[in-house]
């Protein structure tokens, strides 16, 4: 097969995500061959659970970035959920009203991201580096850097309990996923939002209102953060203010690797979810292998730069 | 005997196939100023970009001063003597007067072995070189605060310092009012008289007919005319540029009965764009408008459908309701479809398919319980494959694969819905083949003859003189003329051309 006709395949919208699932079966081929542990019903579901939260946050950052925008301060919100939820629950002695105060939190996070970036029209990046940096710094001063326990059990059940054995974290992040897919390829949102980050300009001629499709995405995007903060908290069993911060780069990692593209209007939420299982795979495996976790710091790095590569590569094929 | 400072001969130059330049050619003499002449696609433009370096020329070629030389970049184009004043002002407007004159070429000093800029000497030499030219003016000041034809000035001695031979001036008047006008031509006469050639590329043939020796006029690539201007007439140079009617391009006309209106304006002023506007648009014609660089052509239509917003003062009626343009969204909802001129940018989504760029703008047609009905999408995309003959695989093909005249077929037919009255379209047949384009035409007609209104705007006089059932003419931002009847495309040229000294003075 010559190089015209590799890229032609690879400009196919199907080819990412059939690639993606080509590449997880040798991993997962590779990791049963290394690891005597790896391959089992149990450490699947492990692998679930350690995936869920982050892979809520991708799926809401994937029309996002499709959209034409990036939330870099997702994780941070939901960091600050899980402060929110103690100190609320403290105040209306209620866990559930706590769980849908913090939830109204991350609607108006996200709600600020995106007035900042769409209404006013500040570059995203920076914009949600910045609340990224503000929310951060709110969940240390609120908590002084230490976590807050927050054991109890019809809410620690969310992170815990199993139905028909499979983790509940795992099916509220698939419940998640199948709505957005749905959203994007079946409704009118849908469309406009992969018109909106195809061709802004053109979008907004043909009469697609861009700036609100890309607002209510940051929202969207916001209020993925504060669920992973609330599913976080109860699987722990307690709030660290920065217990989510570290995985951005594995969201955003996750949503380029599934074939979204930075530039916008390309993407599917099928392919942020084979990504994240993908990630969350590979460091599950190398942990069973003894892995430092340094090490896969740089492996997750190194994954990144490959997918954005890929993602150029493709752009000009 | 004056000197023969440039020669280009059977210069070809073809984009992906189709030639557009063909066997063309262009001499000019020292202390001459040549008039480029030709209608949009005739290529002027290519030809000039070929001799500043900025395209390749596939064929033929360029002798300066007798010797044959090789241009592959501006580079060599200006070390050759070759100074092009582009239609855009390419100034630095925080820079000092003189740093913007002798950029590249500073003159300095060195102060303990360190190079500095002399800026004594920079002062001396700009202010002598802008006095050579008649401009005496203080050269420390910032370049924005100079009027626009004392920056185009500048920007001429600029190319004098860089010793150029041949200057190229691609319409420098387009945003100059006539007494600039005048001041720029003075210095132009000035500069010529000191030897240097000038190509001088323009619409306005009052212009090229007052500073111009010689004319020559390009046609589809081709050399179809070389004139002296102290022998010629307008009418002889507007023939050759505008050649034998292509008439079968265009579809026959309808006679007009219905006199209902469409729509109106009524003493409308977009700000700072286009002023005290009146004209009636008439149920199911094509009203063309055409118009030069800076006619405000370009702004009328997107106006119109609510692009720049409430930008207006002034009253629009649509088929008898009251309109205010506010946003595209509004335009929308009064049955207006807008195409605008630039497809890339503009038109289209161009990682979406066919179909999703057919079904877009009227969605909520193909919504059920608001889940997409990829069904009916499919059916209506069809059709309307079918129907304008847009070559493609099927309807789920990426809009990028398309050729510019099918993506274009697909941008007319996605307005194409009984919501849609009014459908305004910008430059209809831009970057569009022949075969295309009479297709496009056609199509156009025949919605007429279904009862569309349709605006069409375009700086092509032959497609608004072989398209349109009446026709205006706009001029540096006014309405020039509405010609109810039968009219020739030279009075369209004309009228368009035309200095508007009288009325402005």
């Amino acid at each position: 097969m010559n190089e015209s006709k590799i890229k032609n395949l690879m400009k196919q919208s199907w080819s990412g995500v059939a690639m993606l699932s080509l590449f997880y079966i040798v991993i997962v081929i590779a990791f049963s061959l290394m690891s005597p542990w790896f391959f089992s019903f149990n450490n699947a579901m492990n692998i679930g659970i350690n995936m869920s939260y982050i892979g809520i946050m991708a799926a809401a950052g994937t029309p996002l970035i499709i959209a034409g925008g990036l939330d870099l301060s997702v994780a941070a919100i939901a960091g600050l959920t899980g402060v929110l939820i103690t100190y609320a629950f403290g105040w209306f002695d209620n866990i559930w009203i706590a769980v849908i105060f913090s939830l109204i939190f991350g609607i108006l996070a996200g709600s600020l991201n995106g007035l900042l970036a769409t209404v006013l029209k500040f570059n995203p990046l920076i914009a949600t580096l910045g609340t990224m940096s503000i929310i951060t710094g709110v969940s240390l001063v609120l908590t002084g850097g230490l976590t807050r326990s927050m054991m109890l059990p019809e809410f620690n059940y969310i992170g815990v309990g199993r139905i028909f054995n499979v983790p509940l974290p795992l099916i509220i992040m698939l419940l998640f996923m199948i709505i957005l897919w749905i959203m994007m390829s079946q409704t009118k949102v849908g469309r406009f939002i992969y018109a909106s980050g195809n061709n802004p300009d053109a979008s907004n001629l043909l009469g697609v209102p861009v700036v609100r499709v890309q607002f209510y995405m940051y929202v969207l995007s916001g209020l993925s953060g504060a669920m992973a903060g609330v599913l976080l908290t109860a699987m722990l069993g307690a709030a660290a203010p920065n217990a989510a911060g570290s995985h951005l780069l594995t969201i955003i990692a996750a949503i380029i690797l599934g074939g979204t593209s930075l530039y916008g209007g390309i993407g599917s939420v099928w392919g942020t979810l084979f990504a994240v299982l993908i990630l969350g795979t590979i460091n599950n495996g190398l942990t069973l292998m003894n892995v430092s976790s340094y090490w896969q710091d740089v492996a997750k790095g190194a994954v990144l730069i490959a997918a954005v590569g890929l993602d150029q590569w493709r752009m000009r094929a | 005997m004056t000197e023969v400072l440039l020669e280009m001969n059977e210069i070809r130059k073809t984009f992906s196939g189709v030639a557009v330049l063909d066997n063309a050619k262009l001499e000019v003499k020292s202390g001459e100023s040549v008039g480029l002449l030709g209608s949009n696609g005739a290529g002027k433009s290519t030809l000039i970009k070929i001799l500043s370096g900025i395209y390749s020329k596939d064929k033929g070629r360029i002798k300066i001063k007798g010797n044959e030389i090789s241009i592959n970049n501006p580079s060599d184009a200006i070390k050759n003597g070759i100074g092009l004043l582009p239609q855009e002002l390419s100034i630095h407007t925080e820079l000092s007067v003189a740093e913007n004159l002798l950029m590249g070429n500073l003159p300095t000093k060195k102060i303990l072995g360190v190079e500095f800029t002399d800026k004594n000497e920079l002062k001396n030499i700009a202010t002598r070189e802008l006095k050579n030219l008649g401009l005496d003016i203080d050269v420390s000041q910032q370049m924005k605060n100079l009027s626009l034809p004392e920056q185009r000035i500048v920007e001429i001695a600029r190319a004098m310092v860089s010793k150029a031979q041949i200057l190229i001036m691609d319409e420098p008047t387009a945003a100059l009012t006539s007494k600039e006008t005048e001041t720029l031509f003075n210095v132009l006469e000035n500069v010529r008289k000191t030897g240097v050639g000038i190509i001088y590329i323009s619409h306005y043939l009052d212009e090229v007919f007052d500073i111009c020796q010689k004319i020559v006029v390009l046609r589809d690539g081709l050399n179809v005319g070389n004139f002296e201007t102290s022998v010629s007439n307008h009418n002889e140079v507007l023939a050759a540029m505008l050649g034998s009617a292509v008439e079968d391009l265009y579809p026959t006309k309808k006679e007009f009965e219905n006199n209902d209106i469409a729509l109106s304006l009524h003493n409308v002023t977009f700000s700072n764009q286009l002023f005290d506007l009146n004209f009636n648009i008439r149920k199911g014609e094509i009203f063309g408008v055409f118009g030069l660089l800076g006619s405000g052509l370009e702004e009328l239509g997107r106006n119109i459908y609510g692009v720049n917003g409430r930008n207006q003062k002034g009253q629009f009626k649509i088929f008898g309701e009251k309109y205010v343009p506010i946003n595209p969204r509004v335009g929308k909802k009064f049955g207006i479809g807008f195409i605008p001129a630039e497809r890339k940018t503009e038109g289209i989504l161009s990682e979406l398919s066919l179909r999703k760029n057919i079904t877009i703008p009227f969605i909520d047609n193909f919504l059920k319980n608001g889940i997409l009905q990829e069904n009916k999408e499919k059916k209506f995309s069809n059709k309307w494959i079918e129907e304008f003959d847009i070559k493609c695989l099927n309807s789920e093909q990426l809009f990028k694969f398309l050729s510019g005249g099918n993506q274009q077929k697909a941008c007319i037919a996605r307005w194409l819905v009984e919501e849609v009255k009014l459908l305004i379209v910008e430059e209809p047949t831009r970057g569009v083949d022949l075969g295309a384009r009479k297709e496009i035409y056609s199509k156009l007609r025949d919605l007429c003859e279904d009862g569309l209104t349709i605006l069409v705007l375009s700086s092509d006089v032959e497609e608004i003189h072989g398209l349109a059932d009446r026709y205006m003419v706009l001029n540096r931002g006014k309405i020039k003329n509405i010609f109810e009847g039968k009219v020739s495309v030279e009075t369209l040229m004309a009228e368009a051309g035309e200095n508007i000294k009288e009325i402005t003075n």
